[in-house]
């Protein structure tokens, strides 16, 4: 599925004093099978814009299409876009409400009024994606989960809609270094498995670096980078300045640079690092 | 050194007697040192919050003993002294703001310890300047970033002149702005205004910054020294289900290369050093 | 999907006119006395005379006239139905009656006492918000805490009062906010709240109360927790930072009050009741 955005603009409280525009003339366009992230800081306006590709938000200025399907349209079937695009929101796990992991998954695909059987199919389905014991766990009471398992139920209940693009808003915040590890390996065999087009918002460079193969990078309501993820993290020092950090690995790397080694920019992981370092030092070994 | 905080045999149950009984600290051994930065890092679920709620006597042990200054967190009279002595921070800043406006907020705490009205005054204000809040100072919270909230919670809590401030995972939901400055406010305030800082955190990159760390593992403390000394037991490392520090991984590759990498680099700085050394 | 953006009530507007900076609790006796003289008016003209006040005291403020009726229209229709109601219902001997279908009389008595009751509504609406609207929660919470303080002597918590109103106060946003996010995401799994007649809507409303509900005990147990840490502990042997200074503005204020309140008590005892 692809998305296109067009001239958006959105303001919050529209009509009161207190109206605060906070997306600016956004264009963009987001193909099949691609896997974007989008970064900026807080307030950027990162998730009202992903709320857009979603029919949360309807345009007042500007337009979405999604699969060619104009958002604003008054003939257009949002609860259809809403389930073809997932969407998964930060700390989801405070939205679950089904008693049982087995019914809170079965939510969407009930609502898409689905035979029992194949309701049943999703949420196995579902739960297999995310790891989750379909068996053992069906029934368990959701609050009776651990962190990490909840906000994997959570995931498990926008995959069951059985979306074209997922958008993934923040979702390893809060979690601990296995935790973020294994919904992450989720999301990127979800990806390559299924093409599945992804849309990942994160806080945490690293992640994006690791995960993303194309970063829009968003700043008081503005588009001001979007590019292939090796080119933006080149370009730190503007990144620095809107108030991003980079990824623990482009600093280091950086650092060694303006040290005088000689090594590529825009470097993006650990493996990366040892080989250009590493082959940096034998050429300083070999000329001396 | 002098304790601050010293554990003995601490255990602690959740829902004691009900079938769901769940021991969520076993006879933690551990003690804070007066001047320090330690940090206490482990799964979701290892113990460390529930420890952290111990040292202001949020939680009472159910069995050993906690004393804070050689007071005991059981003895009811205490208890005042002791939140006098500790303060604490949490996750969420949403959920620890009273008022909705900043300087008000801040003063929550001295006016609970009915200090003469001068004297709050004075303390907020120098909260406010060590923390560079000032020019916050009259906004109300739901306006600021999450990290300028997390600011203020720590300001909150500095006004009531604690010898140690207590953590819990600040910066979980911070983005990376946010999360670097309250570990640099937190940095500041042991180095500069000489408190006792305990941070409790998954990342790596903050736990490097301190002097001292506890790992914590299934409501027990299973390691205890210097970033450089933990971080070299990999296996044990690996079985709490932590991070290396992205310093050390490089440095642990370089070696296996065959390159003379000294041992125990943890922090970003040190490796940039000890390439340039090689370098020349 | 915006529910924050139609609440007025409790929102505060920061200015710096003379209302803004009068003394709460000037505001807040103020407000009361408004309210209590509103209750006891029954002609059109003290109801004209209100009219005239409210409007210069809002011009006076600065405050968009609009904006401060603005939380009155998602009331609009229930007013409606309860004027249509008192046209047809209220019942009263010797009336002029307009018109007779059935069981049904719309008389003068009854168009009088719906239009009494509409404008009472929408006098003690508009009153509050523009309380609220001039003044932030902190210095409220203050005037009222001060204004309630000899309470006390008869064993009435009046600062715990407070407090619980402040944090409830604090919440209401918090509150709308993570209501807003539950719907959203119930929302983005297929639940299409603007469709469906009156019981099926109900209906889709239980599963975003659970969660609701879940997040605010969360919250408010988190809340008091930070509170136990800092040190509260309840009214007694606490300080404040503030003091509340009475100025030049509040004395005007009190004499703008008593020449409105003789002239109103005036009309009131002059005039001809409507009903």
């Amino acid at each position: 599925m692809s998305i296109e955005v067009v001239n958006l603009s959105h303001s919050y409280k529209e009509g009161t004093p207190f109206e605060k525009q906070v997306l600016f003339e956004i264009n963009l366009s987001i193909g099949e099978g691609e896997f974007v992230g989008i970064i900026g800081p807080t307030r950027s306006g990162k998730t009202t814009l992903a709320q857009h590709f979603n029919a949360l938000h309807i345009p007042r200025r500007g337009k979405v299409l999604i699969d060619g399907l104009d958002t604003k349209d008054k003939r257009a079937d949002l609860v259809k876009i809403r389930h073809r695009v997932g969407y998964v929101f930060q700390n989801p796990e405070y939205q679950l409400f089904a008693p049982t992991v087995g019914e809170d998954i079965a939510f969407g695909p009930l609502n898409q009024k689905l035979s029992r059987e194949e309701v049943e199919g999703r949420v196995r389905e579902a739960m297999a994606q995310v790891g989750l014991d379909y068996r053992a766990l069906r029934d368990r009471d959701i609050f009776a989960l651990s962190g990490g398992q909840k906000r994997r139920a959570a995931i498990a209940g926008v995959l069951a809609c059985k979306p074209g693009v997922l958008v993934l808003d923040d979702i390893t915040a809060g979690l601990d270094p296995r935790g973020r590890e294994e919904i992450l390996s989720v999301i990127k065999e979800l990806h390559h498995r299924r093409n599945l087009t992804t849309i990942f918002i994160s806080n945490s460079m690293d992640e994006v670096a690791a995960m993303a193969e194309r970063i829009i990078v968003i700043d008081r309501g503005r588009v001001i980078m979007d590019d292939p993820t090796r080119k933006v993290f080149a370009r730190f020092k503007e990144l620095r300045d809107i108030g991003l950090e980079l990824p623990e690995v482009t600093v280091l790397i950086d650092s060694l640079r303006t040290a005088g080694f000689n090594l590529p920019a825009g470097v993006l992981n650990i493996s990366e690092a040892l080989t250009s370092i590493s082959a940096a030092l034998r050429e300083l070994e070999a000329r001396k | 050194m002098h304790k601050l905080i010293e554990t003995n045999g601490l255990t602690y149950y959740y829902r004691k007697g009900t079938k769901d009984e769940v021991k969520a600290l076993d006879s933690v051994n551990m003690a804070v040192y007066k001047g320090e930065m330690l940090s206490i890092t482990g799964q979701n679920g290892s113990g460390k919050s529930t420890l952290a709620r111990h040292f202001n006597a949020l939680l009472k042990p159910g069995q050993g003993s906690i004393l804070i200054k050689g007071l005991s967190t059981a003895n009811k009279d205490s208890i005042p002294e002791i939140r006098k002595i500790i303060g604490m921070v949490f996750q969420n800043p949403d959920n620890q703001l009273v008022s909705s406006i900043v300087e008000e907020d801040i003063a929550f705490g001295p006016e609970n310890l009915g200090l003469p009205q001068a004297e709050i005054i004075d303390r907020v204000d120098w909260a406010l300047e060590t923390l560079n809040l000032e020019d916050l100072r009259r906004e109300p919270p739901h306006n600021l970033s999450e990290g300028q909230k997390q600011q203020v919670a720590i300001a909150g809590v500095l006004a009531m002149k604690p010898e140690c401030i207590v953590l819990d995972e600040p910066t979980a939901h911070l983005d990376p702005r946010g999360r670097r400055e309250v570990l640099e406010s937190a940095i500041r305030l042991n180095r500069e205004e000489g408190i006792t800082i305990v941070l409790l955190t998954h990342f790596m990159s903050e736990v490097v910054h301190c002097d001292r760390m506890l790992v914590m593992e299934g409501g027990a403390v299973k390691m205890d020294g210097s970033p450089e000394k933990v971080f070299r037991q990999s296996a044990e490392i690996k079985s709490a289900g932590l991070d290396f520090p992205v310093a050390s991984q490089v440095a642990e590759g370089l070696r296996r290369e065959g390159f003379k990498i000294k041992p125990d680099i943890v922090r970003t700085e040190e490796l940039i050093d000890c390439l340039c050394q090689l370098k020349s | 999907m915006e529910l924050t953006k139609n609440i007025t009530l409790g929102v505060y507007l920061p200015g710096k006119s003379s209302i803004h900076n009068l003394d709460p609790r000037t505001k807040i006796i103020t407000a009361t006395i408004m309210i209590v003289l509103l209750l006891i008016s029954r002609s059109y003209a003290a109801f004209a005379l209100s009219a005239l006040f409210t409007g210069f005291l809002i011009t006076l403020s600065g405050v968009p006239a609009g904006y401060a009726m603005r939380g009155l229209k998602p009331m609009l229709p229930v007013l409606a139905i309860m004027w249509v109601f008192q046209l047809f219902l209220f019942k009263a001997p010797d009336t002029t009656v307009y018109f007779h279908w059935w069981i049904f009389e719309a008389t003068a008595a009854g168009l009088h006492m719906g239009n009494l009751i509409i404008l009472r509504v929408l006098f003690l609406f508009t009153v509050t918000t523009f309380l609220t609207l001039t003044t932030s929660v902190v210095s409220l919470t203050d005037g009222l805490e001060n204004l309630l303080k000899p309470l006390r002597a008869i064993g009435i918590p009046s600062q715990e009062l407070v407090m619980t109103l402040v944090i409830a106060l604090r919440f209401v946003l918090i509150l709308a906010e993570e209501l807003e996010k539950i719907i959203k995401a119930q929302m983005a799994r297929g639940v299409a709240f603007d469709r469906g007649n009156f019981i099926q809507k109900t209906r889709k409303i239980f599963p975003v109360f659970l969660p609701l509900f879940i997040g605010a005990f969360k919250r408010a147990e988190e809340l008091i927790v930070a509170m136990d840490a800092r040190s509260y502990t309840g009214g007694k042997g606490r300080t404040k930072m503030k003091t509340l200074h009475m100025g030049r503005v509040d004395l005007g204020a009190a004499a703008v009050m008593i020449v409105y309140g003789g002239m109103l008590i005036y009309i009131i005892i002059s005039t001809e009741p409507m009903i």
